[in-house]
């Protein structure tokens, strides 16, 4: 299946890309999933995108546009969209 | 009486004599309100300011330090300018951070309230506690940044200067306060120090306050310090605001063509990174901020040399609000508008407005049409000389759509007169709230319920009592940060927000504040304000969103339907989280 990934902000300039096309054996997978691939490609953004086993209080994640997600666990399907924002939206 | 930062005193400047008096401040009154916007507010409530018409000489403009201001904590050099507010008739604060502020303390007041009217332009000088009165003419229709100049000329070094341009000596409703190429943007407090006929305020002095815990205040600032330069400030100091523009694109959520969209085809060419590929690029920092968040942008302008500092809220109202796809002349305008010494939301807003009066036939301006980029800088060349169509535009967009009527008020981006900043409140349904209920407005500011939506404690295009609640706390700390004073880019930083600042208080000044204790400060501040709005006329039915915002479905993205209900389910719930009955009335006002 495939998982397209949208950078924004501060993790856009971390990976140096705007977005990507991730490729997995399974369906569904898990957030988790997807980050930990992520981080192998990009070590300088997976470093500070993850604490632990815990999405880091700097990244914020979107599903498709819609819902906004912290949870690892959450499942992830063939042309799921993930954006990754920097935190904090003021300004 | 000492009180550890500080002063105990705040003065009263009379504009028509150039006389000063003191008055003292106590100890308890601090301890409720500490400064910045909540000390504003509670002299204004002292001072019977709501009775007044803000443009009238009768009116009282307060600027008010912090018991941090001074200290070694990185982003504390702020203060606040407090006013009833020519565009919406109800409390305005509007906040800065420069060395105004650290001057401005050290004249011995922990607050300048100024009132009175001079019979011709003045500047008013507060030195060590003693004040005179001297003339403005050679400052008169200069804009802020070259009468700061001439200023610095006349005075030297020791002086810091809070200037009005041009907008403010003609007392344009959304006019600014600036000091430092930053402004108190929002509310038209530089109008009201116009009306007072008031170019300049003019600060220095050597009272010093004495912090109660100075080691351990040493110890904390370079802790924060240190945090500053981490993560959670990175999109700030990398990027700057204008990072918001992509993501607030790719989720509908930027408001385009005066909210008839929430996505604007050209948000690529308006991103930092673009901007920075394509120009010369410089960062800066306010006064004792280690965060550096300014960042600043060259233009082909044949007019100035001098690089534009740019923002999101910049960039939304006077790009994609009025549909200008030109990031050159985005720069431009917003360069113009501090010349002026506008507020770039409220021109923006009140421009995109008229834009479409103009597009439904309701104005009979034909050149004014969305995407003119030649245009815009017409208009805001015009609401600087108030010629023509300057006369309308530079009232703000609610002023504006009751003179042209048509039932125009229900597309003008305002709440409570404010012009809306940059968060499509159909895709966004808890900051909805936050601007239906602003004291001061439709104000990302002193709500910062966007944070909510932007996280998986709600569904953004899906407003909940819940949320409601939630957005509740993000008032409260947007309150602490305002009246300590801090700058928000900071709060990330913290982990346990209330106790922290909580610590941060205890230090300068010696006081026992804990989580709770804030808390209920944070609920008395927004109280202070919530009763100057009443005292001035406040009615629930002001506390809404424009008639467009209820009614019709974000064109682009038509999951983001808002409604009355909707919209009315979470403002009781508001209302009765912050201890108010269900209309956000309080159970009774202090006695004045």
């Amino acid at each position: 299946m495939f998982v397209t990934i949208e950078y924004f902000g501060v993790p856009r300039q971390k990976t140096g890309i705007s977005s990507d096309s991730l490729s997995f054996a399974n369906s569904p997978i898990s957030l988790s999933d997807v980050l930990t691939e992520i981080a192998a490609r990009h070590t300088a953004f997976g470093e500070q995108c993850l604490t632990g086993d815990e999405l880091s209080r700097e990244t914020i994640i979107n599903l498709n546009g819609n819902q906004f997600v912290r949870s690892l666990d959450t499942q992830v399907v063939n042309g799921d969209h993930i954006l990754i924002l920097s935190t904090d939206a003021g300004g | 009486m000492s009180i550890f930062g500080y002063h105990g005193v705040y003065a009263t400047v009379d504009a028509t004599t150039g006389t000063s008096t003191q008055s003292p401040i106590t100890e308890s009154t601090f301890r409720q309100f500490p400064g910045g916007s909540a000390l504003g507010t509670h002299l204004l409530l002292e001072h019977a300011a709501w009775q007044h018409d803000p443009l009238s000489a009768e009116s009282s403009l307060v600027f008010a330090f912090s018991p941090l201001v001074g200290s070694p904590l990185t982003t504390s050099a702020k203060f606040a300018v407090v006013s009833r507010s020519p565009l919406t008739g109800r409390l305005n604060d509007s906040l800065a951070s420069s060395s105004f502020a650290l001057a401005g303390k050290r004249s011995g007041n922990d607050a300048i309230l100024i009132t009175g009217k001079a019979k011709a332009p003045c500047i008013l000088v507060i030195d060590d506690q003693q004040t005179s009165k001297l003339p403005a003419d050679h400052l008169w229709g200069l804009s802020a940044e070259d009468a700061e100049a001439r200023l610095a000329e006349q005075f030297g070094g020791e002086y810091h200067f809070a200037v009005i341009g041009p907008a403010g000596e003609q007392q344009v409703s959304y006019a600014t306060i600036s000091h430092n190429g930053r402004h108190a943007g929002r509310g038209g407090s530089g109008a009201v120090l116009g009306s007072k006929n008031v170019k300049a305020i003019v600060v220095a002095g050597n009272q010093r306050t004495q912090w109660a815990n100075t080691d351990g205040l040493v110890e904390r600032a370079k802790q924060l310090s240190n945090l500053s330069f981490g993560p959670a400030t990175e999109k700030y100091r990398e990027l700057g605001t204008a990072a918001n523009l992509l993501v607030f694109n790719r989720l509908h959520c930027l408001p385009t063509r005066n909210f008839q969209r929430g996505s604007f085809a050209n948000s690529e060419q308006f991103s930092p990174e673009a901007l920075g590929a394509a120009r010369d690029k410089t960062r800066s920092s306010c006064a004792a901020c280690t965060i550096g968040c300014t960042h600043l942008y060259s233009t082909n302008s044949h007019t100035s040399n001098r690089n534009v500092r740019i923002e999101y809220e910049n960039i939304y109202a006077l790009g994609p609000l009025c549909d200008v796809q030109d990031p050159e002349v985005v720069l431009q305008a917003s360069h113009r508008c501090d010349e002026l010494g506008i507020d770039t939301i409220s021109t923006g807003g009140t421009i995109a407005f008229a834009m479409e009066c103009v597009e439904r036939g309701f104005l009979n301006q034909p050149w004014l049409r969305f995407g003119d980029g030649a245009a815009l800088l017409k208009a805001i060349h015009l609401i600087g000389t108030g010629a023509g169509l300057g006369k309308l535009l530079r009232q703000g967009s609610r002023a504006m759509a009751n003179i042209i009527g048509h039932n125009s008020i229900e597309f003008a981006p305002q709440v409570k007169g404010l012009e809306i900043p940059g968060y499509e409140p159909r895709a966004l349904q808890s900051m909805a709230l936050g601007f239906a209920v602003g004291t001061r407005g439709a104000d990302h500011n002193r709500s910062g319920a966007y944070e909510i939506d932007f996280s998986d404690a709600a569904d953004r295009r899906n407003g909940t009592a819940a949320a409601a609640r939630l957005a509740v706390d993000t008032e409260d700390k947007a309150a602490i940060m305002d009246s300590l004073i801090l700058c928000k880019f900071l709060r990330g930083v913290f982990s346990d927000y209330f106790g922290e600042t909580a610590e941060l208080l205890n230090l300068v000044t010696g006081w026992n504040f804990d989580k709770a204790g804030m808390q209920v400060m944070a609920q008395g501040i927004i109280n202070a304000k919530k009763e100057f709005n009443i005292r001035c006329g406040w009615t629930p039915a002001e506390d809404t969103l424009p008639h467009r915002m209820l009614n019709s479905v974000l064109r682009d993205d038509p999951t983001a339907q808002l409604n009355t209900q909707t919209l009315r389910t979470m403002i009781t719930a508001y209302n009765l989280k912050r201890g108010w009955n269900a209309d956000g009335y309080l159970d009774k006002l202090s006695s004045k």
